[in-house]
């Protein structure tokens, strides 16, 4: 959260030094930790067009658009995930791994991120880092590396509990991963 | 008299014509020379007699009805179509996608991969929605599907084609990762 105080003083000429106007303009800008959600989009949008990755990028209005169509018997768990979710990025490739994975985690900020779990299994790392306001996870980020390189970013308002059932009604590579969340809540 | 009413009907057509964006038009119109390019067009009047039919629709056919009557809200339909042609290359593909961000298009899904590209986009003014842009790309097929109208989200959500859509979704997916 940033405040950026400027204070301007206009003397106007010597005839209206009299009547010195200061001029006091205090800006105040509110960020959402805005360094550091542009580290990560900024990493995003760095190979969001480049041909050897795969992408995948779902809007807070999709999730909203879908937690109204959701049919009657979708599972009620997932249905309570999605309607709280703003926003999901996948960003996954199989080439140069070990560099894009290193890459990745240099970029992100350890005092707002915390790490949640650590997998290493078989040459495959996977971090689990969340960002938290109290009891709210704002953020699940998601890395591996090994094999393959996948970030993955959740944003809203995160039920850990429920999103391990997530992995199983979305085909996309990487979300596997996310039922070790249910094995640590295990 | 008359000639005002020739004039207010001008100028309506004339802010229905500004309903399309100039960067689909200009995608379109640069792409429909391709070979084995199908561009079409659908005016609102033909929708609108399409939507009368479903006064003539039987009752127990609601999916039907729902679709006919939808289509008295949707202005205008164009889409271009690209079979077994060349690939749109990706810096067009993201031309498009930020000449529409740039004309208040939000953009709902991006699924981009080696040789998959979905892309959809949705524009809203006053709480409705005006425009529902698709782009589908895989190997070598090309779909670009743009709906213009005057319509809330609450008219689709009863249609079963949001089931199909996923599906056709999941299995693009399932192709492309």
């Amino acid at each position: 959260m940033y405040t950026l105080p400027i204070l301007i003083t206009i003397s106007i000429n010597e005839k209206m030094k009299k009547f010195n106007l200061v001029l006091a303009l205090l800006l105040g800008i509110v960020g959402m930790s805005f360094g550091q959600a542009d580290a990560i989009e900024k990493y995003f949008s760095q190979y969001q067009d480049d041909e050897n990755f795969t992408v995948v990028y779902i809007s807070p209005k999709m999730f909203s658009m879908v937690s109204k169509i959701a049919p009657d018997d979708m599972d009620q768990d997932i249905k309570e995930v999605i309607k709280d979710l703003k926003g999901l990025r996948i960003l996954t490739t199989e080439y140069n791994t070990e560099a894009f994975y290193k890459e990745a985690k240099s970029k992100i900020n350890t005092k707002e991120y915390e790490v949640l779990m650590t997998v290493r299994d078989e040459g495959t790392n996977v971090e689990f880092l969340v960002k938290d306001t109290g009891d709210i996870i704002n953020e699940l980020l998601l890395l591996v590396g090994g094999d393959e390189f996948v970030m993955m970013s959740f944003v809203g308002n995160i039920d850990l509990n429920k999103i391990a059932k997530l992995a199983n009604s979305i085909d996309i590579d990487g979300m596997e991963h996310l039922e070790n969340l249910g094995d640590k809540k295990n | 008299m008359k000639n005002l009413y020739i004039l207010l009907l001008v100028l309506i057509s004339s802010t229905i014509g500004q309903s399309q964006t100039r960067s689909l038009n200009k995608f379109i119109n640069n792409h429909k020379v391709q070979d084995n390019a199908l561009a079409i067009s659908v005016p609102g009047w033909v929708l609108d007699l399409v939507g009368f039919g479903a006064n003539f629709v039987e009752d127990q056919e609601d999916e039907v009805k729902e679709l006919l009557r939808l289509s008295n809200k949707i202005s205008k339909v164009r889409m271009l179509i690209i079979d077994d042609g060349a690939e749109i290359k990706s810096k067009n593909v993201s031309n498009l996608i930020k000449g529409l961000q740039g004309e208040n298009f939000e953009e709902l899904i991006t699924v981009h991969s080696e040789d998959t590209d979905i892309r959809l986009l949705i524009k809203e003014k006053r709480n409705a929605i005006r425009n529902i842009t698709a782009f589908i790309q895989s190997e070598d097929t090309m779909v670009l599907v743009t709906l213009s109208g005057n319509f809330k989200f609450d008219d689709l959500k009863n249609l079963k084609i949001w089931d199909d859509a996923m599906e056709e979704l999941d299995d693009a997916k399932k192709l492309s990762i």
